[in-house]
């Protein structure tokens, strides 16, 4: 594969699925949130504790867009019912 | 203070926010956060080139999707050329490649706004940290 090649890959969409399991492409971007924040907020980065304050956070965030999600489910389930 | 410190003040903090907004994480690694700089760079970066790549460039739509491009050119100048590129309409994307693609490349942006406010932040209290122990 040239350079060209993975280039081109970047022109044409990728297929993606209109499914549930799409929504598992919010798990990535999670991360890359979680790493950011943290890394604007540690004193100072160390490895083992920078890694286990990103996974907390991500933890935090994925608890939390589940109640969000268990929430609006059960409100549109009373309204729709 | 006088106003020749006040303006190299200044000058730095400026410095800081425009090397973090031309290169994700060049505005830490210039007040010497090399670690930190590290990982923006690598984080940011990578999130926007997945957003590329699961969209394909025509994410970036200054024409038809001025919000999310708000977003985006807080990544780099230079997806400025990238919407210049896909301004002509040639490289359609719709449904889904197009929500994820927009959402990562936006996100990215957000992120290095964030970090770049940081860096500002890192390089007002580092440099008066400094003058603080040489007064």
């Amino acid at each position: 594969m040239t350079a060209l090649d993975i280039l081109l890959t970047f022109t044409v969409p990728q297929t993606v699925g209109n499914g549930p399991l799409s929504m598992l492409w919010l798990l990535p971007l999670t991360v890359s949130i979680a790493v950011v924040y943290k890394a604007t907020k540690v004193q100072r980065i160390e490895p083992w504790p920078f890694v286990k304050d990103c996974a907390l956070l991500f933890a935090s965030v994925m608890v939390f867009m589940l109640v969000a999600a268990l929430v609006l489910f059960a409100v549109a389930y009373l309204i729709t019912a | 203070m006088n106003s020749d410190t006040d303006s190299s003040h200044y000058a730095h903090l400026i410095i800081a926010g425009l090397l973090g907004w031309a290169i994700p994480g060049a505005g830490h690694f210039y007040i010497g956060e090399r670690v930190r700089a590290a990982v923006i760079f690598v984080t940011v970066v990578l999130t926007f080139t997945v957003g590329l790549w699961v969209g394909s460039v025509g994410v970036i739509d200054p024409v038809h999707g001025k919000l999310p491009y708000a977003g985006q050119i807080m990544n780099s100048p230079a997806v400025a050329a990238i919407g210049h590129l896909t301004r002509s309409g040639h490289y359609p994307v719709y449904g889904r490649p197009n929500e994820i693609g927009q959402i990562y490349t936006s996100i990215s942006g957000l992120l290095n706004l964030l970090c770049i406010v940081n860096a500002v932040y890192l390089a007002h209290v580092k440099r008066r940290g400094r003058e603080g122990r040489t007064a």
